[in-house]
This record gives C-alpha cells, structure tokens and sequence, in this order.
C-alpha cells in the first residue's frame, strides 16, 4: 500500500513532466498526438489531485514494552 | 500468633520492600571491579562530604547502556535501589544506570565520544539516506507530554499519513531503556521514515540523545531518520547521526509535508503548461486553415501566369521555327543553282583538258616518230639505248614505220 501510494504519486508527476518536455519540443502541433497527451495529461493530474487531496491522518501509538535490553 | 519467617524468607521480604526505595544517588566512585568474563561489576559510592560509603553492584549491560566509563574519583549519579544479598547478608546498592554530573565531566565525555564515532564514520555525509518525497507510514518517537508531539501532529497536513506513535521518556539518562525499545518496535513495524523528537534543553539533559547506544541504534535504523531535537551549544550526536536534522517538531513536519506541497505545485503548474501549449497549438492550425484559401488562390494566380508565360513563349517559338524552314528552302535553291552552274564550269574545264592531253599524246606517239624515219632497235627483246647494251656478233630487231629488220652487230665503233 506504502509502495503503491509512493509510487503512483511519483509515477505521475514523472509523467507529467514528460508530457509538459513533449509539448514544449514541438514547434508544429500535432494535433491527434496533442489531444491524446491532453487526455492522459488531465487523467494524471485528477488522479493526483485526488492524492493531494486532504485525507485524514490515523494516528496509533504503540505502547512500548520495557523489556529488558 | 506472630508471623515468623526464615531468614530467607525475610530477606525476600525485605529485598521485595527495598525495591520500592529507588533513588538518585551522588557520590564519588571508588574500588571499580569490572571481573573480566562476568556479566556484572561491583564498585563503592563515597560521600565527597563525609566518606559515607555504600557498596554497589551493576549488570554489565546496563553499564554499556549508560556509556560513562567509571573510573576512580569520578564524580556520578546513580540510579539504583538497596538490595540484600542473601548468601553473606551484605547490603548493596542494585545500579540500573549512570549519569556523570556536571557540565565539565559531560562536555569531555561527550566529545570524547563524537570524535570516536566520527572515525568510524557515522556522521558523514555519504552515509545521509535521501528522504521519501512522498512517506505514507511514519514512525514517531517523542514524550506524550508535553508540546512537542502536539507541534508535530498540527503541522504535518493531512495527506493520509500512518502515524505510528511509540512514547518514550526523553529527559535524562533513564530514556536510554525507552528510546532503544522504541527504536527496536519500530524497526520491526518497517516504517517509510523515522522520526525522533524532543525539545531542547541543557547537555544535561541530552545524556540519552548523547547515548552510544542508541546513536549506533539509528545509525543502523532500517528506514531514512530525522530528527527535531533542540539543542543548546553542542549538537546531539543523535542529530549528527541522522540523515536530516531540524531543530522543532514543526519543521519535522514541514520537512515531511514538503514532497506533497511540492507535488500540488507541480501538477498545477505542468496542468497549466500543456493546456497552454495544446491551445497555443491549436489557435496556429486555425491560422493556417483560415490563411489557406487565400494561399490557393495566390499559388493559381501564378501557376496561370506561368502558363500563360509559356504558352506565348512557345507561340514565339513556333513563329521562329517556321521562319527558319523558310530561310532553310531557300537557301537550298539557292545552294542547288551554284551547285548546277559550277558543275557545268567543270565540265567545260575537264573538256578542254583532255582535248589537250589528246593533242599531246599524238605529238609523241612512237608510231608518229617511226613514220618521220626514226626506228627503234631491239636485243632479246628490250630497247638497244648504249652501245654497251650489245656486242659484236649478237641479233638485233629493228623496228619501222611499216614493219621489222633483222639484223646482226659485225662492229662497234665509239663515235659516229
């Protein structure tokens, strides 16, 4: 879950950047390729979104057992 | 009836009565005895003051946990409680642990034990793990009293940590027991980071985050550790042993929440470039269509000139072509005139030639000179022209105008 979380986050971001270098290294649009990258584009930044959203915390102590050492 | 016990059994009852009597003990130490090979060690307590002296006994474990080598005269406080032991009667005093007393003993032994760990290695920077950018499961150690863990939780955002809590004491050298177990749960619970807390304080009072134990526990810690642990001059080796140190539990927290923060930035910003960039794209396509026409329309316009440039061109040509075949003929009529006229020319020169040639030719025809009495005298059939070509006595053919002579050499004179 740990893994999972980390790293879809960085997974996404990861991509994203790829998506902003391949837009920003075309000097003609291709427009099909465009609108394709535009989708995946809003797809990884919801899915972010949604992450960075505000999610609760759980917090839980763990009483420590003073065993000898 | 009163009670009556065996001495034993009294002893245990004293001994269990005895434990309840924890102190803090100072005093000097005296009369170390460490039994190499044994788990335990004896040493005296003396009173500076009066040289009250009580003898006492410690667990070589606990000893290593304390980190301060016991040497004569060495000034320290222990923890500890009175105990009978049973086989001599002899009271002693059981020691869980040892501080040094006074900043001065501190200060050497602190440093004493950061250029020993320094050696080895554990402070570099080379060691430094890097941070999760993005840590879900947290491990915390701290005191539950106290501002420090309420600093930490209000600062750290919701981004859906598991906050794994372990209290531990933080003050003191008895927190050594607690920061070690705390250390040991967490490392079992595999955390995404580590992080350990307390607020500052005097050297005192960071005897534990100065603990060779349990620097060498985090050290070894099986995730990524931070601490926010205040400090007054001297830095805790805990900190410098650490990979990433802030001095308050807010910037533990800040440090922490920064991947997620930065994370929130970036997916606005990388949002913004490629819908920025798609529409800047798509607003030069619609140029481009809306220009189109009036690019086709200027692309015919000269496609049409340049026809119409070639047709009249090849007109012009045309137009040449024919006058030279014009030219052509008559120039061939005119080249077949000369041609007739000095063919005739010739053929009036090549007459007179031959007419003249023939003249020639019967002026020295043989025949002509033998008619005007000239002969021509033959031996063995060729042409007498010296006397040499013949002798005396040899036939000889001459030739005349009307027929031949026979005859024979009888002389041959040198002149005529």
């Amino acid at each position: 879950m740990t893994k999972k979380t980390q790293t879809n986050l960085n997974e996404n971001l990861k991509r994203l950047r790829e998506i902003v270098s391949w837009f920003e290294s075309q000097s003609e649009l291709d427009v099909e390729k465009g609108l394709e990258m535009v989708k995946e584009g809003s797809e990884l930044v919801k899915q972010s979104r949604d992450r960075l959203s505000q999610i609760e915390n759980e917090f839980k102590e763990i009483k420590s057992q003073k065993q000898p050492l | 009836m009163e009670n009556i016990f065996s001495v034993s059994e009294y002893l245990d009852r004293l001994n269990a009565t005895l434990k309840g009597e924890k102190a803090k003990v100072l005093g000097e130490v005296s009369g170390v005895q460490e039994y190499p090979g044994r788990s335990y060690l004896y040493f005296s307590l003396k009173d500076k003051k009066d040289g009250s002296t009580v003898k006492c006994f410690m667990w070589k474990n606990d000893y290593k946990l304390s980190g301060v080598a016991l040497t004569d005269g060495l000034e320290i406080i222990v923890s500890a409680y009175p105990n009978i032991y049973k086989p001599n009667g002899g009271m002693s005093l059981q020691v869980e642990s040892v501080e040094l007393v006074g900043e001065g003993a501190l200060k050497i032994a602190y440093e004493k034990l950061k250029g020993k760990l320094a050696s080895e290695g554990l402070f570099d920077e080379a060691r430094k793990r890097h941070l999760p950018d993005f840590p879900r499961v947290v491990g915390v150690i701290t005191s539950k009293n106290g501002a420090v863990i309420n600093d930490f939780l209000s600062n750290i955002g919701k981004f859906g940590y598991e906050i794994l809590f372990v209290d531990s004491k933080v003050e003191g050298q008895d927190a050594v027991r607690d920061l070690l177990s705390a250390l040991r749960i967490l490392y079992v619970e595999k955390v995404d980071v580590l992080v350990l807390m307390r607020g500052g304080g005097s050297l005192e009072s960071f005897q534990a985050f100065n603990n060779e134990e349990v620097v060498r526990a985090i050290s070894k810690f099986n995730a990524p550790t931070l601490t926010g642990i205040g400090h007054d001059k001297d830095v805790p080796l805990c900190a410098l042993v650490s990979d990433a140190n802030v001095s308050t539990p807010t910037a533990v927290a800040h440090l922490l929440s920064h991947g997620f923060e930065e994370a929130g930035a970036t997916v606005a910003i990388s949002e913004e470039k490629i819908l920025s960039a798609f529409s800047g794209g798509l607003r030069d396509r619609q140029f481009v269509l809306e220009n189109s026409g009036a690019l086709i329309e200027k692309r015919f316009g000269e496609l049409f000139e340049t026809f119409k440039r070639a047709e009249a061109s090849l007109q012009n040509a045309l137009g040449q072509i024919d006058l030279r075949i014009t030219r052509l003929g008559e120039i061939i009529s005119e080249s077949s005139k000369n041609i007739f006229r000095e063919f005739e020319n010739l053929s009036a020169r090549v007459g007179e030639k031959i007419s003249q040639m023939q003249k020639t030719l019967e002026l020295g025809s043989p025949e002509r000179q033998l008619a005007r009495g000239y002969s021509i005298v033959r031996h063995a059939g060729k042409i007498v022209r010296n006397k040499k070509d013949v002798r005396v006595g040899e036939q000889l053919d001459i030739l005349l105008s009307d027929g031949k002579i026979e005859s024979r050499v009888t002389k041959i004179a040198t002149k005529i």
